[in-house]
């Protein structure tokens, strides 16, 4: 129940680096260098959380002594034995979600989830409806989005004949994004009476989510030789012969077969920098898929963040309700309509999470 | 281009307004933004309506509103009758940018400013896309014939580089970038030299480069608004080349990277091939050639012997 010695030394280390760390934003050498000064205050930040949970944890601990002390003094007086034992309890109850807390907050972190990252929206099987229902995907990740506080602006996007979208792609920034979005990557089932229908038949469409975290070329490294670039410019003479504007520029990852398409700056540079970043962020969602997979096949059943073509979610019209497969859920569909897959992911964080603590009381057992 | 005109005549913000507008037409959720619902006003109506009466008239979208982004110059100033900057030229400034990266990285501790020199500086895209890069490290000098040029060159420094002057510190926008009327075949040190000193690091030129023969084969909207002067190199496109490279000996002892017309590149290799009697006589050779991201010729790198 209580914090093992290991841990304990550990958050001792902690703190003792959090207080250093303290102690330097008010360093006048600090200070003056604006780069340094950001760099101490994000990485102090990042303990924070831990040392103020063990910081009222040890507090709580001294005021368990003393409320012991007080039980062991009361000698016969049942009164006052009473309110001390009761006292203990309170305090061992705090205590006890404290130690929770702790325990999550020591948790190895994914690396990558301050990132920012894009998120694109493919329409799968299903035609048209395919596509109507990756606009409907786009409503709510904006809508929720929106309500993170999280910049949005749209990269790329191809739309649909009878409305939708075929594919587009989000830039998302803002704080702790990859951590939240990673779990919405995977294959999303619609099924409902399309509005294209005439006969009134259910038909199920599915809609794929790729979470793609913004790399740069040390992470990934691309071969300018795999790389070939279409523009607007590519038939004809071009140079000083030609003023066009339209500098949209077409990428093809020649070893991957991936094309990416960047449309929205008036730089062409600027649009191939933007197509180049989409093209990191692809191949690098790649090599973490084919890690996780590798990593899941090794430990059994355990939550992953989204194969790929792993079907997570299926949203039914008729029984207005949306099933999260991973967790074994269902949830109102008005409430994910409108935004709301904050709960979801909740969920899905904190299945993640026990399932690591199990891993790692094991791994101690062992 | 409405886009961007439309964007024009709501005066929105350079650079998120057409953004906003694109949202809006591809994306059905956005209508109900604050911009997607306001109604244009008679004023805005009739600046859109004559905007598009100019663009349908092929004039070129740069000069229709007067500025575009080039490299990470966002919105420079275009006007008549300069040469609205292409994407290739993007690359150009790409190269140059490595060379002065890679000396600055060889270069020690030493504080000088490494030299550049701009032949037809235009609109002053690319001295100002070096010196936007390398503020502390490089300074520009920049020639043109037309003194339309020049002072738009300088117009766009005073924008760009204003918030990296220190007058304190004795830097002015001079310090980093300033243009001067002088044609290529006039800048020696016999003339121009008492005022500037020769040795610069790197010389770069997006010169005139189209043969006269390929002249009548450009579209209207370049050949209609674009100058001739700015266009056209002679009967194949290398006067101004030759120019360059009769004097590069006097105003370098480095390299000088060129954008030239795609069948130039072959041209100027064999011509300055290194040990050629050509490339002797005139001391600079080609170093190397590049193509585009469309695949054609259109770079070369020169070496002063």
């Amino acid at each position: 129940m209580a914090l093992d010695d290991a841990m304990k030394s550990r958050l001792d280390g902690i703190r003792r680096s959090f207080q250093a760390l303290t102690e330097r934003l008010g360093d006048p050498d600090v200070i003056s260098d604006s780069n340094l000064l950001r760099k101490v205050m994000k990485d102090r930040s990042q303990s924070e959380e831990v040392v103020m949970a063990y910081e009222e944890y040890s507090q709580l601990d001294v005021e368990l002594e003393g409320a012991q002390e007080l039980f062991q003094d009361a000698g016969d007086d049942a009164e006052m034995r009473e309110m001390a034992r009761a006292e203990i309890k309170e305090i061992e109850a705090r205590m006890e979600v404290l130690e929770g807390e702790i325990k999550i907050l020591l948790l190895p972190k994914d690396p990558n989830d301050d990132r920012n990252c894009m998120l694109e929206i493919r329409a799968g099987t299903g035609g048209s409806e395919a596509n109507i229902f990756a606009g409907d995907l786009l409503d709510i990740y904006r809508k929720f989005m929106s309500d993170q506080g999280w910049q949005v602006s749209m990269m790329d996007s191809s739309p649909g004949d009878d409305g939708g979208y075929k594919n587009v792609v989000l830039e998302v920034k803002g704080d702790k994004v990859y951590s939240k979005l990673k779990w919405e990557a995977g294959v999303h089932r619609v099924q409902r009476v399309p509005a294209t229908e005439t006969q009134g038949r259910v038909h199920t469409s599915t809609a794929s989510v790729a979470i793609m975290i913004e790399v740069d070329d040390v992470d990934v490294k691309i071969d300018p030789k795999d790389i070939e670039m279409s523009t607007m410019r590519s038939g004809g003479a071009g140079g000083q012969n030609v003023n066009k504007v339209e500098t949209a520029v077409d990428l093809l990852h020649k070893p991957t077969g991936i094309r990416i398409k960047c449309t929205q700056e008036r730089s062409q540079l600027k649009n191939k920098e933007l197509a180049m970043k989409m093209l990191m962020g692809k191949l690098y969602d790649i090599e973490i898929e084919k890690r996780e997979a590798e990593e899941r096949a090794r430990r059994g059943d355990q939550i992953g963040t989204g194969g790929r073509s792993e079907k997570i979610r299926t949203y039914n019209w008729k029984d207005s309700r949306v099933s999260e497969h991973r967790l074994g859920q269902n949830f109102p569909l008005q409430d994910i309509l409108g935004g709301g897959v904050g709960p979801i992911i909740d969920g899905l964080i904190a299945k993640d999470q026990e399932a690591k603590l199990k891993q790692l009381s094991e791994d101690s057992a062992n | 281009s409405a886009l961007n005109l439309l964007s024009q005549s709501l005066g929105l913000c350079w650079e998120l307004g057409h953004r906003e507008l694109r949202e809006i037409l591809l994306l059905p959720s956005t209508s109900k933004s604050v911009l997607a619902n306001q109604p244009m006003s008679e004023e805005q109506c009739n600046t859109f309506q004559s905007l598009i009466e100019r663009r349908i008239h092929l004039e070129p979208l740069q000069y229709i509103i007067g500025q575009w982004d080039f490299h990470d110059l966002i919105g420079l100033k275009i006007k008549q009758p300069m040469l609205c900057p292409r994407p290739e030229t993007e690359e150009l400034v790409e190269f140059v940018l490595k060379d002065v990266s890679e000396l600055i990285r060889n270069r020690g501790s030493t504080k000088e400013r490494i030299r550049i020199l701009d032949v037809g500086s235009g609109t002053g895209a690319i001295g100002l896309a070096i010196a936007n890069r390398y503020c502390d490290e490089v300074q520009v000098l920049a020639l043109d014939v037309l003194p339309e040029a020049v002072e738009l060159s300088n117009d766009n420094a005073k924008r760009f580089l204003a918030n990296h002057i220190d007058e304190e510190e004795g830097c002015e926008v001079d310090t980093i970038y300033k243009a001067i009327l002088c044609s290529a075949d006039d800048f020696t040190n016999t003339q121009a030299g008492e005022t500037y000193k020769m040795d610069f690091d790197i010389v770069v030129s997006n010169p005139p480069y189209i043969p006269s023969r390929d002249m009548a084969t450009l579209s209207e909207d370049v050949s209609r608004y674009e100058s001739d002067k700015a266009l056209c190199g002679g009967d194949d496109g290398l006067d101004i080349v030759r120019h360059i490279v009769k004097r590069l000996p006097e105003w370098t002892t480095g390299n000088c990277w060129m954008e030239v017309d795609d069948s130039h590149p072959s041209l100027i290799a064999d011509w300055l091939s290194p040990g050629s009697l050509e490339s002797s006589r005139l001391g600079v050779e080609c170093v190397s050639t590049h193509k585009d991201f469309c695949g054609r010729d259109r770079f070369v790198k020169l070496r002063v012997l």
